[in-house]
């Protein structure tokens, strides 16, 4: 349920790209091995040097699924993120809706990633809803794309999200 | 490239084949190395009472997890000479702390793009209830017998 037009002060924001924002670290072997662990995987190509130099798979290669954690920002000391970069768009003067919820992600996957690259992304806004009322509360779907770069340049992948931020209705959801 | 003996080759796919789920039960051992790997300590993917706050029964875990859960599966699939190409979810529902997560699905398509040999798949994760988190789309390129180097 649409509860009205995307204002025109909202409608402007549609287009815009952030500014560049570089990850923290270069791309290790450790963060891989840490990513492996928590779902498992063994995949020879993100841990077995034996075997990508068997190969010539020109060395590890990160989990592709891990392209967004390269990104993530330190934890500590704070570093102050540009408020258009990622899929909340802070800035956005949508009102009372605290609550993010991923409705959507999706990756394309260009070049392999592999140890010592220096990933950066920027984000360009794609769309953003009306206030609807849906099945978690009352908000604003966000629509961004996010770019990552390594230091040669070479656009090695995108994430599209699609987030809805919202307050909840006066009625308790369901539990999801 | 090294093709490892009995990996996956496209031309040995069929559309509406399976592919094979792996489970993961989300222990809060688990919970701990998905907050860590992620590096996403925003609270409801590990603070029980933010996440009540928030209208959900326990901490909902990162989407990365998922992602990643999802990868595992298709190259566990693939064998590691398959590449993803693109992985795209939507969220149904949130996956929960002590849930037990299972991912796979079946092939959708087979087709060559510009000599690579694609194949897309329809994926989902469910929990131990039969409830689905998650739906995903995912395409793949895998080894083809006539642009294997072996052979």
């Amino acid at each position: 349920m649409t509860t009205g037009e995307l204002s025109p002060e909202l409608q402007a924001y549609v287009g815009r790209v952030s500014s560049f924002v570089e990850g923290p670290d270069e791309v290790n072997k450790a963060m891989i091995r840490h990513w492996c662990e928590m779902v498992e995987d063994a995949n020879p190509l993100y841990t077995d040097e034996a075997y990508v130099t068997a190969g010539d798979c020109g060395g590890i290669t990160s989990p592709p699924t891990m392209l967004s954690t390269w990104v993530y920002p330190q934890w500590w000391p704070p570093v102050a993120m540009p408020s258009d970069v990622g899929p909340a768009q802070l800035d956005l003067p949508l009102g009372d809706v605290p609550i993010p919820a991923v409705i959507s992600w999706t990756d394309e996957y260009l070049q392999p990633v592999r140890p010592g690259d220096r990933i950066r992304y920027n984000t360009r806004l794609d769309d953003v809803s009306p206030l609807k009322r849906t099945r978690l509360g009352i908000g604003h779907f966000i629509t961004t794309t996010n770019y990552y770069y390594n230091q040669r340049d070479e656009l090695v992948g995108t994430t599209r999200y699609v987030l809805l931020r919202y307050r909840l209705a006066e009625q308790e959801p369901t539990g999801q | 490239m090294l093709v490892t003996n009995g990996a996956l080759h496209w031309e040995d796919v069929a559309q509406g084949a399976e592919i094979p789920s792996v489970s993961l039960e989300i222990t809060r051992n688990r919970l701990v190395m998905i907050v860590s790997a992620t590096r996403d300590i925003f609270p409801l993917h590990h603070d029980e009472e933010f996440a009540r706050a928030a209208g959900h029964r326990a901490p909902a875990v990162a989407t990365a997890f998922l992602q990643g859960l999802l990868g595992r599966c298709l190259t566990d699939w693939t064998g590691p000479e398959g590449r993803i190409r693109r992985l795209g979810l939507t969220l149904k529902a949130a996956t929960y702390a002590g849930d037990t997560v299972s991912a796979g699905g079946r092939v959708a398509r087979k087709y060559v793009d510009n000599n690579d040999h694609k194949v897309d798949c329809e994926l989902a994760v469910v929990t131990q209830d039969g409830t689905t988190t998650v739906t995903a789309e995912a395409t793949v390129v895998i080894p083809s017998r006539g642009w294997d180097p072996k052979h």
